[in-house]
């Protein structure tokens, strides 16, 4: 009863729903793409909404642009411009509107797999110019792939500060190039998470579809140190803390016939992506974390996500990438980054 | 500058032509006959002819006049005054002790100066709060709380519910000189700006120049907010205390040797951790759980200190001191993530008084003021700590110079180091410990220099003119001792600027003024915040190449009417404010952008303005006293990359602010107060649109502060009950208190929620659901009663 008490003392606040009208001020391009060494561009395209305009699944199919021109070029060795037009990914991978190269697709020896000879077209070290043309409107952008960094090693160890015996992290070595103002971005995707269904104790893989990001930053702190790190996935707040599962049995009791047995529930594999980005990129995903940290906190004084795309919203990112394939499993150590025969094309989307 | 020669030229005219005529001078100090006290403002006038002055801020005063017979009365509030019967035909010195004035007590006379006053002085725009007053005013959960009760003047507003910040017109918060016994005061609140940092039980006196800033002051553009501690009773030992909902104090003064020196030693406390500690034990003892949140607390706690020694009778030494600190811990053991926050205060003054002759007085300060802020942040072997600061060291002397009756001469010089530690960050992970090579500073020398005359050419006409004149070098991240001993050509930012000051009253006849003032003020340290409210995360940033020192030019008009042999005190003043250099974050900065470094390129500039009207109507005395304080006014700004070059309202942009102020004495033993506000509601900036990315939801604001949101209004009730045990040693009052009667659900802030995402239906997110986005509001501070035991012994 105490507590109640005190929970009350505390929570005397209180709220009421207010309305607002605020009509959008212009239709506006949102761009979320990429381009990585050996990979083929991508590029995902959608338009903006009024804050307040109901979301469901029509109108979030409908925010999705599919009928857009899609040109990324370069400049080769010799000065001479070459471009690529995007087109859009046919099903099975149309779940979304994704624009990329399809020839390169379909070129692919062993789909869902990259071609092990890599994608001539994207090349670290050089600066690559997105056009999307839309409606009247057209939009533009820049960005670099920096060289990509290696971690030193990652390894799978026992989460400390969980009491369930199957919780583990993924940490890794992580050696910071010296005076060089490098910028880190990492993802990861559970390539394999399985849960068990506890009504009808049936195993299901409650996989990640796509990559979700973890986070973004500067080197300011780390610069030239070698340290140890961890990655960890997101919970239920969205802010990555969380451990991964190895396998083991999970017990069960039959509601019915009271039988009593376990089910094997096998370990999660995750793909980490360490990739070096470039300061306008960066600048793009920091607002993207921050704003995701900070959403909803009335103290913060808004902040609009910084895009590098100029007469639109969003980001086109170059990425130095490198991939990992981590099984779950107790002492499980590499020091391999994925080679490109083993990269899924959607994992560079 | 033209005009600037002749206010010089008119210096010196009025500086020499009262030369020649046969003066003496009364001189001494006023103090409290039971408790020894200083007295500040204390009126001394002959009563035949109404010519005067009052005592400063050590209790000194000085008065000149022509040899001949006077009545010199010695007034203050509360207390008897005295009257002495003078053949003034030589330099006189008369220290007088005021004693209680039990006859007074039953009819409350609020001011503690001379009852006209705001007619007569030169000054406008400056308001004394009584100590006493605020104490009997409704108080928010038993806190008496200074700031607050500066908010109910005209020209004067709050962030909104519950903030003790200051916006004086049109002013931001860091446009206040707060001042603690002449330290500067850098972050003035508590509890995220709740509280005011001030404990009532050891203050003295408050004095609020909101316009027409003497030169003496500086250094801020809107306003200053000089408060001066208690010396402690030099006559008997004597303890004060009080026990309220959220913090109880204690206060303990005595003569260390009677009549010669004093101290006052005062705390506060609160008891939000440990009140919520037996919730936050270990193990929960209903659940037998681990509680995952134990070691989660806020707490603050801070102590005023000052200690004083009559030397002789030439020369006193007060040496004084605050301390502060918030501290903020949350702890959540099930993923091994812990954050302590501690941020305060430390100031120091050690001042010495020095009376060279009857007409002219000296003070000499050496000041030390800090604010530090710090943010730990533990998870599984990863440590993060970033902090950030300022530290001044001051040093002062001023002079007080009063040659005749119708002069009074300021002067003096002022030099402060400052110290800046912008955001710094180490980290550790594991046994690998991340920190720059040494952490990154940045030190900056602040000087002035000033003289202003207080001059009365007429009997009608009285001018204050002043010119302040300083300067300002900013030496980046190299120590003014490395800066001297290594390189003296080493490149710096030096800014220097004259600040003319003046005000002038014109008398029109005994119970009505017209006065006006033109200041310019220079500002050359600047507060960034990236909150829409003040934090102690704000950062205090110098000026240096890329930031310019802030600048304002302020008129004021007023007229002034006392009624009813000043019972009734009246006022009307309008004023223009223009601001330049005004400083916010570009739009799209991250604080990280800028860790360990200078944050110049993180800013960006713009000006302002502000117009507006004041009206007061006070009544002084009788049972029932108070004020009705109403504001009409406007603040804009202007900045290239804020808004995309439109102006914009500033947040704390106020249309009308109402304040009455009440309180009655029903008897002896009780007084009831009562206050009401109603204010234009905040101008706010919302989000507009939205888009996608990754699946998630991402926000668009547009339009800065581009809503006004609903007005603010409420109603605060109190009584205090103190029971007559007549000559019992152990006194003792009740304070009770209504916030907010008709419990007004004032706006605290707004938050969106896309609602419709049922969490029991596996998987479904914004792309299956049928999300609706809402906005709500926010309130804190229902109608909250509360009671407060305050002792004396």
């Amino acid at each position: 009863m105490k507590k109640y008490l005190f929970i009350f003392l505390c929570c005397i606040s209180c709220e009421k729903e207010i309305f607002i009208e605020f009509p959008i001020e212009s239709q506006k391009i949102v761009v979320e793409g990429g381009i990585e060494t050996d990979m083929p561009p991508y590029v995902i395209l959608s338009k903006n909404q009024g804050y307040f305009d109901e979301i469901n699944s029509s109108t979030y199919n409908n925010l999705f642009i599919n009928d857009a021109e899609v040109i990324v070029w370069t400049l080769d060795e010799n000065g001479i411009a070459d471009s690529v037009y995007l087109q859009l990914l046919p099903p099975p991978f149309d779940s979304i509107p994704i624009y990329t190269d399809i020839n390169y697709l379909t070129s692919l020896t062993n789909p869902p797999y990259a071609n092990l000879n890599g994608y001539n077209f994207s090349k670290s070290g050089k600066t690559y110019n997105l056009i999307v043309r839309w409606n009247n409107q057209e939009i533009t952008s820049q960005t670099t792939i920096p060289n990509p960094t290696p971690l030193d090693c990652l390894w799978v160890e026992k989460n400390e500060f969980s009491d369930l015996d199957y919780k583990f992290d993924i940490r890794a070595i992580y050696n910071d190039p010296a005076d060089e103002q490098n910028n880190i971005l990492i993802k990861y995707r559970k390539k394999i998470h399985w849960d068990v269904d506890t009504v009808n104790w049936i195993l299901k893989d409650h996989k990640d579809e796509f990559m979700e990001l973890m986070d973004a930053g500067t080197d300011v702190l780390i610069d030239g140190q070698r340290f140890e790190t961890y990655f960890p996935h997101k919970g239920d707040g969205n802010i990555p803390t969380l451990p991964y599962n190895s396998s083991r049995y999970k017990k069960y009791q039959d509601n019915i016939t009271g039988f009593e047995d376990s089910i094997y529930v096998p370990n999660d594999v995750v793909i980490i992506k360490f990739c070096q980005i470039d300061e306008p990129a960066v600048k793009f995903w920091r607002s993207i974390v921050r704003q995701f940290g900070s959403n909803g906190n009335p103290f913060q004084e808004p902040l609009n996500i910084v895009s590098n795309i100029e007469g639109g919203y969003g980001g086109w990112t170059g990425f130095g990438a490198v991939y990992y394939k981590i099984p779950i499993i107790d002492g499980y150590t590499t020091d391999s980054p994925l080679p490109l025969d083993s990269i899924e094309i959607i994992d560079v989307f | 500058m033209k005009g600037k020669i002749f206010t010089i030229i008119l210096f010196i005219f009025f500086s020499i032509s009262m030369l020649g005529q046969t003066n003496f001078t009364i001189s001494g100090y006023v103090q409290d006959n039971e408790s020894g006290e200083n007295l500040i403002g204390v009126s001394i006038y002959d009563r035949n002819t109404f010519k005067g002055t009052a005592t400063n801020q050590y209790g000194f005063y000085s008065l000149t006049l022509v040899k001949g017979k006077y009545d010199i009365t010695y007034s203050f509030v509360g207390l008897e005054s005295v009257t002495k019967n003078i053949s003034l035909n030589k330099d006189t010195r008369i220290n007088i002790s005021l004693e209680n004035n039990s006859i007074l007590t039953e009819e409350v006379i609020v001011k503690g100066e001379k009852l006209d006053k705001n007619i007569t002085s030169s000054n406008m725009s400056q308001v004394k709060i009584e100590v006493n007053n605020i104490k009997q005013l409704p108080v928010i959960l038993g806190e008496v709380d200074v700031l607050k009760s500066a908010q109910l003047l005209p020209g004067i507003t709050s962030n909104g519910e519950g903030s003790s910040g200051l916006y004086v017109r049109g002013g931001g918060p860091d446009q206040n000189l707060i001042l603690l016994d002449e330290a500067v005061v850098y972050n003035a609140s508590h509890l995220f700006g709740f509280f005011s940092v001030f404990n009532a039980d050891a203050i003295k006196d408050i004095n609020i120049i909101k316009g027409g800033m003497p030169a003496e002051y500086g250094g801020r553009l809107s306003s200053v907010l000089d408060i001066t501690m208690k010396d402690g009773n030099n006559k008997k030992y004597e303890a004060d205390g009080g026990i309220g909902l959220l913090s109880s104090r204690l206060t303990l003064q005595g003569p260390v040797q009677k009549d010669k020196s004093s101290f006052i030693v005062s705390g506060r406390r609160t008891y939000i951790d440990v009140l919520s500690r037996p919730f936050l034990n270990k193990i929960d003892p209903e659940t037998g759980e681990p509680n995952a949140f134990s070691g989660s607390g806020y707490y603050f706690y801070d102590l005023t200190t000052k200690i004083n020694y009559r030397v002789s009778d030439k020369d006193r030494l007060y040496l004084s001191g605050y301390f502060g600190r918030d501290v903020f811990s949350f702890a959540n053991s099930d993923n091994g993530f812990a954050i302590a926050i501690p941020w305060g205060n430390a100031t120091g003054s050690l001042r010495w008084n020095h009376l060279f002759n009857n007409k002219l007085f000296m003070n000499t300060s050496i000041i030390f003021s800090d604010y530090r802020f710090e943010f730990n942040l533990a998870q599984s072997d990863f440590e993060f700590k970033i902090f950030s600061g300022i530290n001044d060291w001051n040093t002062k002397v001023d002079f007080l110079y009063q040659p005749n009756q119708r002069h009074t001469i300021k002067f003096g010089a002022n030099y402060t180091y400052h110290e800046f530690t912008p955001g710094n960050a180490t980290g550790k992970s594991g046994d690998v410990e991340f920190a720059p090579d040494e952490i990154y500073r940045q030190y900056s020398n602040e000087g002035a220099i000033y003289f202003s005359n207080d001059f009365e050419l007429s009997d009608d006409i009285k001018i204050n003119a002043g010119l302040r004149y300083s300067s300002f070098q900013h030496n980046g991240d190299i120590s003014f001792f490395n800066y001297i001993k290594n390189d003296l050509t080493l490149n710096s930012d030096n800014y220097r600027h004259i600040e003319p000051r003046l005000s002038l009253r014109y008398k029109l006849n005994t119970t009505s003024s017209l006065k006006g003032a033109y200041t310019e003020n220079y500002q050359y340290i600047h507060l960034a915040s990236t909150s829409s409210v003040s934090l102690p995360t704000d950062l205090w940033v110098p000026s240096s190449t890329a930031i310019k020192p802030k600048f304002a030019r302020q008129y004021a008009l007023g007229v002034f009417k006392n009624l009813k042999d000043n019972m009734y005190e009246t006022s009307l003043e309008a004023y223009y404010k223009e601001m330049t250099n005004l400083i916010e974050y570009k739009e799209g900065y991250l604080p990280e952008d800028n860790t360990n470094s200078s944050s110049d390129d993180s800013f960006t500039f713009g000006d302002g303005d502000s117009y507006g009207v004041e009206v007061l109507v006070k009544k002084n005395q009788g049972k029932t006293t108070g004020w009705i304080g109403y504001t009409l006014s406007k603040t804009t700004k202007y900045f290239d990359e804020v808004n995309n070059g439109l102006s914009f309202p500033a947040k704390y942009d106020r249309r009308h602010d109402l304040s009455i102020t009440a309180t009655h004495k029903l008897s002896k033993s009780w007084v009831l107060s009562g206050v009401f506000v109603y204010a234009s509601g905040n101008s706010i900036t919302l989000p507009t649109e939205r888009y996608v990315i990754g699946g998630d939801v991402y926000t668009q604001f547009t339009s800065r502060n581009g809503y006004r949101v609903d007005p603010y209004h409420r109603m605060d009730i109190g009584a205090t009950y103190t029971p007559s045990k007549k000559k019992k040693k152990f006194k003792s009052t009740w304070n009770f208190s209504i916030y907010n009667v008709y419990s007004r659900k004032n706006l605290y802030f707004i938050y969106f929620a896309l609602e419709g995402i049922d969490e029991n239906v596996e998987n479904q997110n914004i792309q299956n659901g049928n999300v609706e986005p809402k906005a709500y509001q926010v309130s804190i501070f229902p109608i909250l009663p509360s009671i407060t035991w305050n002792f004396n012994f």
